[in-house]
């Protein structure tokens, strides 16, 4: 059993309000829907699918974390996510952002306050260039995080 | 066993521990806890391997070098330590519950379900089983006669197919190695008819199977039906060859009637040009060939006009030469003659001797060159 592993297992059970564990068959992927609580017109009455992946050095590195489309579910709209489901947030970045007490539910967390505080019902600037470009890890993009705001 | 293969981050502890006594990075009560100059506690691995990432520390992210992490106060360790868990063996039957610390004695001294040496063949035995005599001699299955190691013999005992099983469908008890085999001929086996393929939907107790035949449509039209089934296979197979041969052929005429004719005009226009373009140079090099040769020609009459004209100012010469040379030797004869005639007395045997010979010598040579003068011309 590795590490990444042990410590996945510490986790199911007890989740935060609005967020359900959908797939955890492995230790490899996780898909988590999210809801946001408040009646925050852009994303009320809506679920939007996480999909958590670990590498075999989870917590030490952090987990892809992206938004994916199901049946019925779609991408959130919001300045900071693509439509391709990236997420532009510093805390799942491997640089600086990310550390290693995080959790999948402190990152769901982080994420649904992230939906529940925006007010634009916005892709981020050049969504089609960045979505046409094909970068589908999020590791090989680099971000600059200069929105304080959200 | 070494206290390095327990691994402590995977044990189970008997109550939920206080999440104050848990490494944030892993979420398991600390193990060999250390604490930060930050002060905050982790196990002394986690923290390590979380500072060959990023040197800071997880929680407040203040920068944090390798030797700002010391050892916890003792009480810590002690408390984490002393937490009671069960024996990592659990699932393999160990029901013993210590203090952590106790875990890695109780592995290496106590534990029925640890590994280790047989004392008689050197191989694997769990630690109940080895102060018995050793599991790894050969033994004979009572059932099927098959030698086995002992320590095998219970898993074998589930599959040995000496051992009688019961038939699913007559409830007939069979040695498990003819099970099979009585499945075939078991009268009471659900059974289709011998005509299914060919479409009977009957199925049931192979007893009953005879008395369906004898009353069975498809049964009757077998032979017939068989070889209907036959041609079609026959005729589907040649139809699938010819539909082939077809698509083969298909695109090879679609590219004959667009392209070739096409190619055709290329080719003819090619050669076309290129004749043109050999009919060119044929013509610029006879044209340049004619212009040679009368070059070469003004050449050789300019040439041969000018050797003429030296060979008849030699030939001049020549004769200026001859005339002067005979008028020189008629006058040299007449001259000595007259010498001899006036000073013959009073020159010396010597003298009169000397100039005898040239007078024969150049006479001799005019000779020859006469000769020669007249070979010449």
């Amino acid at each position: 059993m590795t590490f990444a592993t042990r410590r996945l297992r510490k986790i199911v059970g007890a989740l935060p309000p609005g967020i359900t564990l959908v797939r955890a068959e492995d230790f490899k992927e996780w898909q988590l829907d999210i809801r946001v609580l408040d009646d925050n017109p852009i994303y009320k009455g809506k679920t939007y699918r996480l999909s958590f992946k670990f590498n075999i050095n989870y917590p030490i590195d952090a987990p892809i974390v992206t938004f994916v489309e199901a049946p019925g579910i779609t991408i959130p709209m919001h300045p900071h996510i693509y439509s391709n489901g990236i997420i532009c947030l510093d805390l799942l970045s491997s640089g600086n952002g990310w550390s290693p007490v995080q959790s999948v539910e402190s990152v769901c967390m982080s994420i649904q306050s992230m939906l529940t505080g925006n007010t634009r019902n916005e892709r981020p600037e050049g969504d089609a260039d960045f979505v046409r470009s094909g970068n589908t890890n999020p590791r090989n993009i680099r971000f600059v995080y200069d929105d304080p705001t959200v | 066993m070494d206290s390095e293969q327990i691994d402590y981050q995977s044990l189970n502890y008997l109550s939920t521990v206080d999440h104050n006594l848990c490494c944030p990075i892993c979420r398991s009560p600390l193990v060999d806890p250390v604490y930060t100059t930050c002060l905050h506690t982790f196990c002394s691995t986690c923290i390590n391997k979380a500072l060959e990432r990023s040197q800071t520390c997880p929680v407040d992210r203040t920068p944090l070098q390798a030797e700002d992490v010391s050892p916890a106060p003792i009480m810590i360790a002690n408390l984490v330590n002393e937490l009671a868990v069960l024996c990592p063996n659990s699932e393999l039957g160990c029901t013993f519950t210590c203090a952590r610390y106790l875990v890695e004695a109780h592995l290496s001294h106590d534990c029925e379900f640890v590994y280790m040496k047989c004392r008689e063949c050197g191989d694997k035995v769990l630690r109940r089983d080895a102060g018995r005599e050793c599991l790894h001699q050969l033994e004979e299955c009572t059932h099927c006669f098959q030698h086995i190691k002992k320590i095998d013999m219970e898993a074998h005992e589930k599959e040995c197919p000496g051992l009688l099983g019961e038939c699913m469908h007559c409830r007939l008890e069979i040695e498990r190695s003819e099970l099979k085999e009585h499945e075939f001929t078991c009268e009471e086996a659900t059974i289709s008819c011998s005509s299914s393929s060919l479409g009977c939907p009957w199925s049931g107790q192979r007893k009953e199977l005879s008395h369906h035949q004898a009353a069975c449509p498809f049964t009757f039209l077998r032979p017939v039906l068989q070889a209907h089934a036959e041609r079609l296979t026959k005729l589907e197979l040649e139809n699938r060859t010819l539909r082939k041969r077809i698509e083969q052929l298909t695109p090879r005429i679609n590219q004959s009637n667009t392209t070739e004719p096409l190619s055709f005009d290329e080719q003819a226009y090619q050669f076309l040009t290129e004749q043109e373009h050999m009919r060119q140079d044929m013509e610029r090099l006879s044209a340049t060939l004619g212009e040679l040769e009368i070059k070469q020609g003004m050449l050789l009459m300019n040439e041969s006009l000018r050797t003429k004209e030296e060979l008849a100012g030699i030939r001049a010469a020549i004769n200026g030469i001859r005339m002067q040379i005979h008028w020189l030797l008629t006058v040299r004869v007449h001259g000595t003659e007259h010498r001899h005639v006036v000073g013959g007395g009073a020159g010396t045997p010597s003298n009169s001797a000397g100039p005898s010979h040239p007078a024969e010598h150049s006479a001799s040579r005019r000779l020859s060159d006469n000769f020669g003068q007249g070979v010449k011309l």
